[in-house]
């Protein structure tokens, strides 16, 4: 059963553990701060209402980079909104690549 | 053995969130009752969000008379008993009324979600066909 564990803990840390690329979510017009020692890039960013899909918006909302403690502000408000039935608890998922600063 | 189980829960959520269904806005879809069928390209999927009236229909609900008709034989349906006033489209084959009931509410609700793949077809009756309808046009996107 210990080599079970072993073999899962080793698993998944082959499949995300050298990846920097990860997800966030964050509610609209809540915000995120960026680690001390890395840079943030937001890929490409969805919005959700609770609905069973996620509806990409445009990236531009987000700066191209940010750096060690920046806020990032996720807006309240994006034209994509309105192609959701209901605008109340919308929420984003942010794929972001994270790279270290020396 | 209920630690490892709850290891397993975890791993499983985690994968679910990456499993969703992600679109991206493609276009918005004007479609009139003498446009021929439509067909949901692949990669893509429609949202239909408005049916259009004819004027007749716009003064009188669903009627509980109708007469059997074959409105949308071009799309391979056959015959079937239709309400006057119905303002009907037929996706898939399946005739739909987007009329409106005499209790006020609308006979089926908006937006439906429409599937690559599925075809959608209009019928030109004043008395019983809708006039039209429109759709969001999303791509499928990773």
């Amino acid at each position: 059963m210990k080599f079970g564990l072993f073999l899962f803990l080793c698993l998944t840390g082959a499949v995300y553990g050298q990846d920097t690329t990860f997800v966030k979510s964050a509610y609209a017009g809540s915000s995120l701060t960026v680690p001390q020692k890395v840079t943030w890039h937001i890929e490409k960013a969805f919005i959700n209402n609770g609905d069973g899909y996620n509806l990409k918006i445009n990236p531009e909302v987000f700066k191209p980079i940010y750096k060690a403690g920046e806020k990032i502000q996720i807006p309240f408000y994006t034209a994509e909104m309105e192609l959701l039935n209901n605008q109340e608890g919308v929420f984003y998922f942010l794929y972001i690549k994270e790279s270290f600063v020396p | 053995m209920k630690r490892y189980a709850y290891l397993l829960f975890i791993f499983g959520m985690h994968l679910y969130g990456f499993g969703q269904g992600n679109l991206q806005f493609n276009q918005v879809k004007i479609i009139s009752n003498i446009d021929p069928p439509q067909t949901v390209p692949v990669g893509k999927v429609w949202k239909i969000e408005s049916v259009f009236s004819d004027a007749a229909s716009d003064t009188y609900p669903v009627d509980g008379s109708g007469s059997t008709q074959n409105f949308f034989a071009s799309c391979g349906m056959g015959a079937f008993y239709f309400h006057y006033y119905g303002r009907y489209l037929a996706i898939n084959s399946i005739p739909v009324s987007f009329g409106m009931h005499s209790a006020g509410e609308q006979m089926t609700n908006l937006p439906i979600w429409v599937p690559a793949g599925a075809t959608i077809c209009t019928c030109t009756s004043p008395t019983y066909c809708a006039r039209g309808y429109s759709a969001i046009e999303f791509n499928i996107v990773p």
